[in-house]
């Protein structure tokens, strides 16, 4: 019997969350509310991962003491960087980490494997307060810049400039210059960023000027290579002269755009280097909020939280909406100055860290991907200052592979024959392969002949030609990877055999003017055997006739008539070098 | 490779690392789902919900709690727990009679990941409206 129940879904669970506040304008959201969740890799909708310590930062005190507040992290060359302040010794330190964030290095580049990291360097001493920093990090350089570069005791914090050598020394960045000459006045940036090998910065300031009241709209770049600045490159982000509303408060580079925005005001800046680079300011401009509010996610998309609420811009388009689906949680942002964007790459997520009233630890997710809204409501845990992303440069933990330990040794080469020749030689790694060449000497092209398995000492060459001059030559090849070669040395070169000669010559008179001629054959294929008869008046061999192969006998013609007659025989080959002779032998014609 | 996203600690010494287990420093999360309202007999129906069912996939056990609301009152949390990896199912049952029902799921502790495959209602409608 059937239920009379029928079932209904409030999925598909697909298509995130909208607001409670908003509920009309996004109907195709299955969930009023989702925290605690996140969109895996293939669309299910699963908890989300939580979060773990993994570094406490350490002042410089005698005895390190844990810092007060974390200002911020990121990737510094195969390294990250953290900035931290502590309110027991008024400096903030600058940290130089490990990418996986699991040790540190001390000022002089040791690397050091516990979680509690000691300061590189100081950045600021005397600093009362936690810095809010921007650091730009490019061609090796790591420039650090203070949010506040003059703060209200009238106290100012230079930029600092690493080079990245060890041991780590700071130096206030310089202020403009002339000709390409670095200026003698410290700068004071109310932030950094690297675009394009130049190093920009905002809220300018120099000498015994602070950063907080000059020309606050004004970016200067760099010469290349993050070079000296110079008086004249500059741009301002709008059109107004030292207008607090178009005072610069962050930048980004976002694929092949810079964005420079104030509180009122976003310029998007274009070009392929500083004699090209063209302002854009962005229609219907919704401004920043503040220092930390935006992150780029990749190249595609620059996330930031407007004076409306979350937003995103692309490089080349207009500023497109996020804040109408989370409109109730926009509306009870407090301190909005102080969010914090990050992102987490692997679940595809940009993140906003607001307060609504805790501090700033209520988590708003932005899935890139599905483009929903999740966990408007969610919660970090714990309050937090800033955050960053590090790349974790790894090379390959696989098992490293072993070369060849050591090449063949001891050549020599045995039973050489007029075709063959055995190679001899002794392992140098008994569990390698071995591969032999050989060639006729003189020449240059080595022939490879074959690969023998680990621990053969031996191969016999066959196929040679007689009577020539051959060297060889043996590697050890293991796992793709070959050792040095043995030879080509005295004992790896040797002479193929030449032709053997006949023998039992013999030679009788067969009549006044004929001679016969008998002899056994080496048995060698095809060598004739050629017959030189010494003549009595001349005294010399001459040759008197050539038996054909297989032939071991032979009448030969003589024309001295009586006297005795030496004969000789060798057997020849073509393009062989004959071998030696059989006899003389002597024959008397009477 | 993707990045690794990390949190700096406002009023502390500590770099968290973010998107990594099944726990959280600090206070203690857990997930909250809510539905918006089905009205299966439309908006002025009457409809008799009998059921919230929860679907899903659980790695090291489960524990959740199942709210339904009837036309925007909650009803009584019923919770379910189980061990185990794999498939659960809970069904809240009740029996009130209504236009609307929509549902929140919460879970109470978390030993391994959850996944929500599908949340729904069984009802009967005794009247519909055009």
């Amino acid at each position: 019997m059937s239920s009379p129940l029928t079932p209904t879904s409030f999925g598909p669970f697909d298509k995130g969350v909208i607001s409670t506040g908003n509920p009309a304008l996004n109907l195709k959201g299955a969930l009023r509310r989702a925290r605690g969740m996140y969109y895996d890799g293939i669309g299910r909708f699963v908890t989300r991962l939580g979060t773990q310590v993994v570094l406490t930062l350490k002042d410089d005190a005698g005895s390190p003491a844990n810092v007060t507040s974390v200002c911020g992290c990121g990737h510094y060359k195969d390294r990250a960087w953290a900035v931290a302040h502590s309110t027991d010794t008024d400096k903030a330190y600058l940290y130089v980490l490990t990418p996986t964030m699991d040790g540190w290095y001390d000022s002089t580049g040791a690397l050091q494997s516990d979680a509690t990291p000691e300061p590189v360097a100081v950045l600021w001493t005397g600093i009362t307060v936690a810095p809010d920093v921007t650091v730009a990090e490019e061609l090796g350089y790591l420039v650090v810049a203070h949010a506040q570069a003059a703060d209200a005791s009238g106290l100012y914090f230079a930029t600092r400039q690493w080079d990245g050598a060890y041991p780590v020394t700071l130096t206030n960045l310089k202020a403009s210059g002339v000709g390409g000459i670095v200026g003698t006045d410290d700068a004071y940036f109310l932030g950094v960023v690297g675009f394009q090998q130049h190093l920009w910065g905002w809220g300018y300031g120099s000498g015994a000027t602070g950063a907080a009241g000059y020309r606050p709209e004004l970016a200067r770049y760099s010469q290349p290579n993050f070079g000296p600045l110079q008086t004249a490159d500059s741009i301002t982000i709008g059109s107004r002269v030292r207008s607090e509303r178009e005072k610069i408060i962050a930048g980004a580079a976002v694929g092949k755009a810079l964005f420079l925005a104030s509180a009122y005001l976003i310029t998007r800046v274009t070009g392929t280097g500083r004699s090209s680079w063209y302002k854009d300011p962005v229609d219907e401009p919704v401004g920043l909020v503040g220092p930390k509010a935006h992150v780029a996610a990749g190249d595609s998309y620059w996330y930031f939280w407007s004076q409306r609420g979350p937003a995103r811009i692309s490089p080349s388009g207009p500023v497109e909406p996020l804040w109408d689906q989370i409109a109730d949680l926009v509306r009870r942002v407090v301190n909005p100055e102080k969010i914090v964007a990050s992102r987490e790459e692997a679940q595809d997520l940009v993140i906003f860290t607001v307060d609504t009233g805790t501090g700033i630890r209520t988590r708003c997710a932005y899935d890139v991907r599905r483009e929903v809204w999740l966990g408007p409501d969610d919660d970090y845990g714990i309050v937090i200052r800033a955050a960053g992303e590090v790349d974790e440069v790894k090379v390959s933990t696989a098992a490293g592979v072993a070369p060849p330990s050591g090449p063949p040794t001891t050549a020599s080469t045995d039973f050489i024959g007029q075709t063959t020749a055995r190679a001899n030689w002794v392992n140098g790694d008994a569990t390698a392969e071995t591969q032999i060449e050989y060639r006729i000497q003189g020449t240059s092209t080595w022939n490879v002949v074959t690969s023998l398995a680990p621990g053969i000492t031996s191969y016999t060459f066959s196929g040679l030609t007689a009577d020539t001059s051959y060297e060889w030559r043996a590697v050890h090849q293991k796992a793709g990877q070959f050792s040095a070669y043995l030879g080509p040395v005295a004992g790896s070169q040797f002479t193929t055999v030449g032709l053997v000669a006949p023998t039992n010559l013999a030679a009788e008179e067969l009549i006044l003017t004929q001679l016969y001629v008998s002899w056994t054959n080496s048995g060698e294929s095809g060598v004739s055997t050629e017959i030189e008869v010494d003549d009595p008046v001349a005294a010399v061999f001459s040759l008197k006739a050539t038996a054909s192969p297989g032939e071991s006998s032979k009448v030969v013609s003589i024309s001295r008539g009586v006297g005795s007659y030496d004969v000789r025989i060798r057997h020849v080959k073509g393009g062989v070098t004959p071998s030696a002779y059989a006899g003389p032998v002597t024959a008397v014609v009477t | 490779m993707s990045s690794t996203p990390y949190l700096c600690e406002a009023e502390g010494a500590r770099i968290l690392k973010a998107g990594v287990g099944i726990s959280q420093v600090g206070t203690e999360y857990q997930v909250q789902l809510e539905t918006w309202d089905d009205v299966p007999a439309g908006p002025v129906g009457d409809v008799l919900f009998r059921s919230i069912d929860v679907v899903g996939k659980m790695t090291n056990g489960y524990s959740i709690g199942i709210t339904p609301y009837i036309d925007g009152v909650a009803q009584v949390e019923q919770l379910f727990s189980g061990f185990g990896t794999g498939e659960f199912q809970a069904q809240a049952f009740f029996a009130v009679r209504g236009t609307r029902c929509a549902a929140k799921v919460r879970t109470l502790t978390r030993a391994g990941e959850l996944e929500f495959h599908d949340i729904s209602n069984a009802h009967v409608i005794v009247r519909s409206t055009p």
